[in-house]
């Protein structure tokens, strides 16, 4: 990979979706599906200390978006842009999440509400990269 | 443009990363990954290995197949280049989506190794295959 133009400022909104996504996905919608498929209980939730833990998801979802803008550096449209991250979820994502629930003994409805959650934030920053240039 | 997909090193990539796995969580680091999970012999025994590993092979097959878009979208041609994109992809992609699993759900950071460290392996062989193996009609 050569030099390309990367928009910074997409990729940050890229990660702040992740996150709103996430607080969305593992809470109101599926949080308690969550708690009772984890195992984790109300008060081992509210026992993690959640600004580190928020703070290394944050840095971590920069990578992830920073790396998905630079393969991106092709694509002009939206739908380009959904379809190379909807391509990086299926290559690199949910085939790790699958593998790793088949050699598990957790329910597989977890597989599905992780992967789901993964779908939704790759489609949405795909879209939030290809938009702003 | 689309990519030129050689599908006979599509299928060695998937080999080769079950392969690995054969290595990795049995020879290499088996004991510790039983230990760190919590999975025992007779718990293993009790799942449909078919399945499991035909699954397992399956999924392999389909990174594979997608790997060898990027590496064409990376312009990747040999070794150099297919272990390059195979990095990138284990970076932003599979290692930070292990390593959120590990924060959140609070599991063991030497399991985290284990894991990403394969993924990592599994990631540059299949780039360096894909990359460096190029049909002779490609260039046409």
């Amino acid at each position: 990979m050569g030099e390309m133009h990367i928009n910074y400022l997409a990729v940050l909104a890229a990660a702040i979706s992740n996150m709103a996504i996430g607080f969305l996905w593992y809470g109101p919608l599926f949080g308690k599906k969550w708690m009772a498929l984890s195992g984790y209980t109300e008060e081992q939730v509210k026992s993690m200390n959640p600004g580190p833990l928020y703070g290394q998801s944050f840095v971590a979802a920069l990578l992830t978006y920073y790396i998905l803008a630079r393969f991106m550096a092709g694509t002009t449209t939206m739908m380009q842009g959904i379809e190379t991250a909807g391509l990086v979820w299926l290559g690199f994502v949910t085939t790790v999440q699958f593998t790793a629930s088949l050699f598990s003994t957790r329910p597989k409805a977890l597989y599905f509400l992780d992967t789901g959650y993964q779908l939704a934030s790759f489609i949405a920053a795909g879209a939030i990269i290809a938009l702003w240039r | 443009m689309k990519p030129v997909i050689n599908y006979i090193a599509v299928v060695v990539s998937a080999v080769a990363k079950f392969a690995l796995g054969a290595i990795w969580y049995g020879v290499l680091f088996g004991q510790k990954w039983m230990e760190l999970t919590g999975m025992t012999e007779a718990k293993a025994a009790e799942a449909n290995m078919g399945v499991t590993y035909g699954g397992a092979f399956v999924s392999y097959a389909l990174q594979a197949y997608i790997m060898a878009h990027f590496v064409h979208y990376a312009n990747a041609q040999d070794v150099k280049g297919g272990a390059q994109t195979g990095f990138w992809l284990w970076l932003g992609f599979t290692f930070v989506l292990l390593v959120q699993g590990t924060l959140f759900e609070q599991r063991s950071w030497t399991l985290l190794f284990i894991n990403a460290g394969y993924e990592l392996v599994s990631l540059l062989l299949m780039g360096i295959i894909l990359a460096s193996w190029k049909k002779k009609t490609a260039t046409a």
